[in-house]
């Protein structure tokens, strides 16, 4: 009894950091993220404003790369993640089917990648313009974080060591 | 989940499964399995995630102004991120311009700072700022070269919030400064009267003509003005207001004369005033002029003197409010007893006591024996119920200028009775002469005089021929804006007026 105790517990780890991010997520994406001050003019941006800003500029490429790695298939992965815990319901072989492909979804969401182009632009853009970081940042801090706690958290032996 | 067999959470897939498919493993889930699920203290931490989510939605709609649309006629040039601004700093921006529905205007888009947002009220009134080359004024030479931007005129304190607005198409008439006094000149033509242009006394700017527009019934020009807050107690009833316009050309056995003051008023007129020696109350806001042609040659000669300025409507409120005081008594002559008195002003004072004219205490020596009273603030007091503090008339070398007497009174007075500090009274008159303000119960009546119309003498300072001080005035505090004391009571008969103390 004791081994699917401890399963039920990392379970109970991943579906409860899974659901964190869930819930930080809306905050790391609609709120602004940016505040750019340039030449008196004040400009804030959100994840989500500044890909629809990229598509009105027909940047298409570079807005559909942005909103598939860094907002859907994080995204994907963490609501993967939580229905891999909380569901222990469900079928083994469905429950194997979404842990392998959460792990292959898991290679593309590039949420924390995001974080460092922020950290990379704050050093090389600080002399030419002024700008801060939103309440965003915080969001997505903390949503980076709570994602990677829950998929460190998830003990793939559950799906089939589970009764 | 009352029933320990069922699953906690039944799944759409887990419930047709059991007989098409392997032995359901879930359906053998149980209840403590979920309390064990739960039993992380992880789930501390999401509550706390979820918190931390809400505030940030919450702090960031505190600090993100409101969004307001701006309707304008023409766009001007304006771009997004452009600034609403207002006293000359940003107060919003902006976020975008699109043409109307109707393609007979634009939308303005403008994102309000935070602290702003009480600006999106109703009565705000919007404007796109634009080069403008006027007469008087070059406006708005800061957006020839740098971006347009949206101008405010704010809402009145406590207005309706709005977030739709009808922008003007150009600056709004100069709205008056608060505490202006507004009035409206009548004329019979326009004669080159202007917006904007000044309203001059003796030459001097006391205000504006806000705007210039036909009467209702198209009979008369009507110029509603704006005297500036500092100067509205010169405007009286009795003032005369007339149309210097432009210029004269007067060609005579002389020679040539050109008649204009300024270049600005030879473009865009003015109108002159005047006030006569004896001015009126004052008027209030709203009050209709007529506008003449020309001057008489009488009204050129006036010389009112009139308190005004900042000074003077710093202290309207904090002036001396001097009451009406009577003293009756009663004389034998030619064996009957007839009735006398006189009357004129007194100061309460805050320490009970009455500060006045030492005559008005004092009863002639021709009095009969307890006849006299002392009559003001609706009570009548006889000798006994009053007591006189120090009177100098004895002691004064001239008997025709008395001096200044203090009583007080076991008697209750009135108490909307306006009482003065009795830390505020001076001793004696001040060394030097200096500008004073004559206080009167009616604050259209207060008379200003410069210390040039002052003389020193022993008995106390002689008021000029050219000041207006009539017999009325007799008895009044006088009050000297510098020290903002009392320092004396105004002493008028048919030779002299003085300020004796």
């Amino acid at each position: 009894m004791d081994i699917p105790r401890n399963h039920e517990r990392s379970q109970g780890r991943t579906a409860a950091a899974a659901i964190a991010a869930v819930l930080l997520f809306p905050a790391a994406i609609l709120l602004p993220i940016l505040e750019v001050e340039q030449l008196g003019h004040h400009h804030q941006s959100s994840i989500l404003g500044g890909i629809i800003e990229l598509f009105r500029n027909g940047n298409y490429f570079v807005a559909i790369v942005i909103l598939v790695f860094s907002i859907l298939l994080p995204l994907a992965k963490i609501l993967a993640l939580i229905e891999l815990s909380w569901l222990c319901t469900l079928q083994q072989r469905h429950r194997a089917w979404t842990y392998r492909l959460m792990e292959q979804i898991g290679k593309w969401s590039m949420m924390d990648v995001m974080l460092l182009a922020l950290l990379v632009m704050l050093i090389k853009l600080s002399g030419l313009v002024q700008f801060h970081f939103g309440p965003a940042v915080v969001a997505f801090v903390l949503c980076v974080t709570m994602s990677m706690i829950a998929a460190i958290c998830f003990d793939p032996h559950a799906i089939w060591e589970s009764p | 989940m009352n029933e320990p067999d069922t699953p906690p959470v039944p799944n759409a897939e887990a419930i047709p499964d059991p007989n098409a498919e392997a032995i359901p493993v879930a359906l053998l889930q149980t209840n403590p399995t979920m309390t064990r699920w739960f039993a992380s203290r992880l789930w501390w931490l999401t509550l706390v995630c979820g918190m931390v989510s809400l505030g940030l939605f919450w702090y960031s709609r505190q600090n993100t102004g409101s969004l307001i649309t701006i309707a304008f006629r023409e766009g001007h040039g304006l771009k997004p991120e452009d600034r609403l601004t207002y006293r000359g700093i940003e107060i919003g921006a902006v976020e975008k311009i699109e043409l109307n529905p109707e393609r007979d205007g634009v939308v303005a888009h403008v994102r309000l700072t935070p602290r702003a947002r009480s600006m999106a009220a109703d009565g705000a009134k919007f404007w796109i700022v634009r080069p403008m080359l006027s007469i008087d004024a070059i406006r708005g030479l800061d957006t020839l070269l740098g971006a347009k931007y949206i101008a405010i005129d704010p809402p009145s304190v406590g207005a309706r919030a709005q977030s739709h607005f009808v922008g003007l198409d150009s600056a709004p008439i100069i709205s008056p400064v608060d505490g202006s006094l507004e009035i409206s000149l009548d004329a019979k033509s326009r004669g080159g009267l202007e917006n904007g242009a000044p309203i001059l006394f003796r030459g001097f700017r006391i205000g504006n003509v806000v705007q210039v527009s036909l009467a209702m019934d198209a009979r008369t020009v009507r110029a509603r003005c704006a005297i500036d807050p500092e100067y509205r107690d010169i405007i009286r009833n009795n003032s005369k207001f007339w149309n210097r316009s432009g210029w004269r050309l007067e060609f005579g056995l002389s020679g040539l004369k050109l008649d204009a003051d300024t270049l600005a008023q030879m473009l865009s007129g003015g109108i002159e005033m005047a006030t006569p020696s004896e001015p009126a109350p004052g008027v209030s806001t709203g009050h209709r002029f007529f506008l003449y042609d020309k001057p008489e040659a009488e009204w050129l000669a006036w010389q009112p003197s009139m308190a005004h300025g900042q000074a003077w409507s710093r202290l309207a409120p904090k002036m001396p409010q001097p009451i009406r005081i009577a003293l009756r008594w009663q004389e034998r002559s030619f064996g009957f007893r007839t009735n006398q008195q006189r009357s004129s002003w007194c100061l309460p004072l805050s320490d009970g006591s009455v500060l006045c004219l030492a005559e008005q205490i004092d009863a002639p020596k021709s009095a009969l024996a307890d006849s006299t009273r002392i009559e003001f603030a609706g009570v009548s007091l006889s000798p006994s119920q009053f007591q006189v503090l120090n009177t100098t008339s004895e002691a004064s070398q001239d008997s025709s200028v008395d001096k200044v007497g203090r009583f007080t009174t076991s008697e209750p007075i009135a108490d909307d009775v306006v009482r003065w500090p009795v830390d505020r009274v001076a001793g004696k008159l001040p060394d030097a002469v200096c500008d004073v303000l004559i206080a009167h119960a009616d604050s259209s009546s207060v008379v200003a005089i410069d210390a040039g119309r002052l003389k020193k003498t022993p008995m106390g300072w002689e008021i000029d021929d050219q000041v207006l001080v009539d017999r009325d005035y007799h008895g009044l505090p006088v009050f000297s804006s510098e020290a903002s004391q009392v320092i004396g009571f105004v002493f008028v008969n048919k030779q002299k007026r003085m300020i004796v103390r």
